[in-house]
């Protein structure tokens, strides 16, 4: 459905986007997820028409759009301000894309009723956007790209200036109506939670570079680099040198079959797991989550770590513990070389009598 | 859009705005040329041909000008009584503009309108009003006689005539930029100084004063520039002798019949006036980019 | 916000009304006064005799009306030639921007009597001085710095997104123009228009020098007022 080749955007010499490609396919929805700055809300404005790019080539429904100005191509855009003309009433808001189309009069009414119906806002029509809730304005800004049946429908963190709790209502309601109007979204956000939540896949951008394409859990899971990883989730931090597959972590032993070297090493909060030969440690802090409890742990060699662990078998403040990690990866010069994986007891056991 | 305009105008025929740096120059061409036409050109040839000596170039009018005593005056005479005017209306606009900022209701609507309405009332008609209300056995004094007091002086064809008029008229201008400028500085910011102990004073000089320079230095050439070449005021209400500038040109052109005495006349003005003029700009120009 | 005792407030406003419309009042007493002696405090004998008077003389309407036309003409055209050239300082960006914004300053920099002697030097050698256009032209000057400044403040303070908003819905650019920009920037520039009719008609005061002798306006009247102003009667051009 839509296809980007190579597109780059430079402002007077600062890169903002370097040679981005990927491509979506109809009735997904795609994230781009990234810090402020990193390029995505311009890469997201070139897909619109709105910036024009150096270089690349945007296709649409197979048309190349590259050189196509924002009115003429078959997309539309929701902003993060919302953007609704408040010199016009909702109803009046909602049919300006279909009047300036020049369709029926009643097509238009009929259209409106429906777009207005599909947010839940029928009875607003009269009201003027000043009148609305900040939810309620981002549904009419919603109605208001989704009458002209758009191609790609885009969205530049839409939600973000709304509060937690509406945001979460909002994203169930537009993942909801992604799914039953098969439609084709580009969302824009710089909240993973977000991004993991409502993306088929998610696009993770640092530095206008697309650092990372995949689906949620790969991105978790399996983060491509160090950005990524650090980006998605929260993770405990080894800096360690491999050396003849072997390496320390924290005071324990890891397997790896990744070359000799210096190297990162990240393992995820809840896949730390209690064991005689862990990395010794002791309990800084306990913060209750509810379902779990996070404790944050220092070890024997002064390191950080962050583990979640069970209600049930959670140790006390001050109290001493020995960890290994579960998956890990391995870094190096930012990028993933590999996995590890800690030591069996036995093994460690015969290192140290060696 | 585009961060630079030379970008964009050298890539046509790409969509998001073709020719954009052509297309502005063409809109503001007009106001420009007109500008240019009839401010900057006029301006700099007048001053170029008061240097113009025969067919030479001298400051020959100049110093005639220097060495008359009468243009002297007139000229000290202007400068202390524009000064001693932007000075006060400052002072009293200020004033109103702290009592406007932290003041709402009716009462500090009539007292903003009020402070609006000079801008409706021409030179003339308020210098006749004046004249009328301070004037001898004006209405001012008629007050006073009716409570009693008597030996009244009226300040009408004194120095003090135009004073009060100029500060009278540019009232408006000042508040709205300090009442505008002290917008700005935002409750919290009063209110953590206010929790912090400071008293009224302490809020004004430390608060609200150093965030409101650039306002303050805006009103002051604002009525500075439209007091120093003023001509109807003086002339109606101040004294004969010495003249405000405006006047003393206005004499010279029009009565006088000497042109060239006036374009001197006007360029020495133009001089004490683009000082401040020049801060006013760069005031401006500073705000402009923030 | 404070506790301010309204008594400060009501003295401010008193003071106010005195120091403001005092004289104003004044004057609009003697209008309807026939008779005023020392040192009554009202006028002795109220009457109409002098708008009669006044309104009855040809001299006296032909300049308010010459004026109020001249000021129409000369405030539209001002604003034909600058709201699009404010539209451009606030929403294209073209070599040269913040000094042509700031070049309009130059017109408030320069003292009005510096500004005349120059212009009637000018208009001299063209032959403008005097004319109809001539007039409108240099009451042109006096408007623009507001028609340039207030609506480019007010464009820059439309959020781009609402013109993109519509730009992106399919609209062409002469319509997002028309139909989002104008009407978010209405109340401005209908108060820059306003601001800058009270400017051409009221402050601006050009000598009589500049515009003699084809279109007398109002002011000039005024201006052939004897200095005592023994008898005169201020025509009410407020």
């Amino acid at each position: 459905m839509l296809r980007l080749t190579d597109v780059g955007k430079s402002f007077g010499g600062a890169q903002a986007v370097a040679a981005a490609s990927f491509s979506v396919v109809e009735g997904e929805l795609v994230c781009l997820l990234g810090p402020s700055g990193c390029g995505k809300s311009t890469l997201l404005r070139m897909i619109a028409g709105l910036t024009e790019p150096d270089t690349g080539v945007i296709e649409i429904a197979g048309q190349d759009v590259t050189t196509l100005p924002a009115n003429r191509r078959p997309t539309a855009m929701v902003f993060q301000s919302h953007a609704l003309w408040n010199h016009m009433t909702v109803e009046r808001n909602v049919s300006f894309g279909l009047r300036v189309r020049g369709l029926p009069r009643t097509e238009i009414a009929d259209r409106v009723a429906a777009a207005l119906d599909l947010v839940g806002l029928s009875r607003f029509g009269s009201r003027r956007p000043a009148e609305l809730s900040g939810g309620q304005a981002q549904r009419v800004a919603l109605a208001r790209c989704l009458v002209v049946q758009p191609k790609v429908l885009l969205m530049d963190e839409p939600f973000s200036a709304l509060d937690a709790h509406l945001r979460a209502n909002l994203r169930e309601e537009l993942k909801a109506l992604q799914r039953r109007l098969t439609l084709t979204v580009i969302f824009v956000t710089h909240d993973q939670e977000e991004a993991m939540e409502l993306a088929d896949r998610i696009v993770v951008m640092d530095s206008g570079r697309i650092e990372q394409i995949g689906r949620p859990n790969e991105l978790y899971l399996e983060p491509q680099s160090l950005t990524v990883a650090r980006f998605i989730g929260q993770t405990n931090i080894c800096e360690t040198t491999i050396a003849g597959g072997r390496a320390d972590w924290f005071g324990a032993r890891l397997l790896t079959q990744c070359a000799d070297g210096p190297a990162t090493i990240l393992s995820r909060p809840e896949d730390l797991v209690p064991a005689s030969n862990g990395a010794p440690a002791r309990v800084d802090r306990v913060t209750d989550l509810g379902p779990m409890l996070r404790l944050h742990l220092t070890t024997d060699d002064g390191g950080q770590l962050v583990w979640l662990c069970p209600r049930s078998s959670a140790p006390q403040t001050g109290s001493r513990v020995s960890l290994v990690p579960g998956r890990l990866q391995v870094y190096r010069n930012g990028e993933r070389i590999g996995t590890a994986e800690a030591a069996r007891p036995s093994t460690a056991h015969a290192r140290t009598l060696a | 859009m585009p961060a630079d305009g030379i970008a964009a105008a050298s890539a046509p025929g790409r969509n998001s705005a073709p020719y954009e740096g052509l297309r502005g120059l063409l809109l503001v061409a007009a106001p420009i040329a007109l500008v240019i036409l009839l401010v900057i050109l006029p301006t700099s040839a007048m001053v170029l041909g008061s240097f113009r000596v025969g067919d030479g170039f001298g400051a020959d009018r100049y110093l005639a000008f220097f060495a008359d005593a009468y243009s002297m005056a007139n000229l000290r005479y202007t400068v202390f009584w524009t000064l001693a005017s932007t000075v006060s209306a400052l002072a009293l606009s200020f004033g109103l503009a702290l009592y406007l900022r932290f003041s709402t209701g009716r009462l500090a609507a009539i007292v903003h309108a009020l402070s609006l309405f000079p801008l409706f009332v021409p030179a003339i008609i308020i210098s006749y009003a004046l004249v009328r209300f301070l004037g001898p056995n004006g209405l001012f004094q008629l007050l006073l006689e009716q409570v009693g007091i008597t030996g009244y002086r009226t300040p009408y064809l004194t120095p003090i005539g135009p004073y009060i008029a100029f500060i009278w008229e540019s009232l408006p201008l000042p508040v709205l930029v300090l009442t505008a400028g002290l917008t700005q500085v935002s409750d919290s910011a009063i209110e953590a100084a206010r929790d912090l102990g400071a008293g009224a004073g302490r809020i004004v000089a430390e608060i609200l004063l150093p965030q409101l320079q650039r306002p303050l230095i805006i009103a002051f050439a604002l009525v500075f520039l439209g007091t120093i070449g003023s001509y109807t005021i003086p002339y109606l209400l101040g004294p004969p002798a010495p003249e405000m500038m405006g006047v003393y040109i206005a004499r010279t052109m029009g009565n006088l019949q000497r042109p060239d005495e006036a374009a001197v006349q006007a360029v020495i003005l133009l001089a004490i006036a683009s000082v401040v003029g020049l801060i006013y700009i760069a005031t401006m120009a500073r705000a402009g980019r923030q | 916000m404070t506790a301010r005792p309204p008594i400060a407030g009501m003295l401010i406003a008193l003071t106010m009304v005195l120091v403001i419309l005092g004289p104003i009042l004044t004057v609009m007493i003697w209008a309807f006064a026939e008779q005023w002696r020392y040192p009554n405090l009202l006028p002795t004998d109220w009457g109409l005799k002098f708008w009669y008077q006044m309104l009855g003389r040809e001299t006296v309407i032909t300049p308010i009306l010459t004026s109020l036309a001249i000021t129409s003409i000369s405030t539209t055209l001002v604003a034909v030639i600058c709201w699009p050239a404010a539209y451009a300082f606030a929403r294209l960006s073209f070599p040269g921007r913040q000094l042509l914004l700031f070049s309009f300053l130059a017109i408030n920099a320069v003292p009005k009597f510096t500004l005349f002697v120059a212009i009637a030097t000018v208009f001299l050698q063209i032959g403008l001085i005097g004319t109809f256009w001539g007039v409108v032209i240099v009451q042109m000057l006096s408007a623009m710095l507001f028609m340039i400044w207030i609506p480019t403040a007010a464009f820059r303070g439309i959020p781009p997104a609402l013109e993109e908003a519509a730009f992106d819905l399919g609209a062409s650019r002469l319509r997002v123009f028309l139909q989002v920009t104008m009407p978010q920037a209405l109340p401005a520039l209908a108060a820059s228009y306003v601001l800058g009719f009270v400017t051409i008609l009221l402050r601006w005061n050009r000598p009589c020098w500049l515009a003699r002798p084809r279109s007398r306006r109002c002011r000039f009247c005024c201006c052939s007022f004897p200095r005592s102003l023994s008898s005169s009667r201020r025509p009410s051009c407020a």
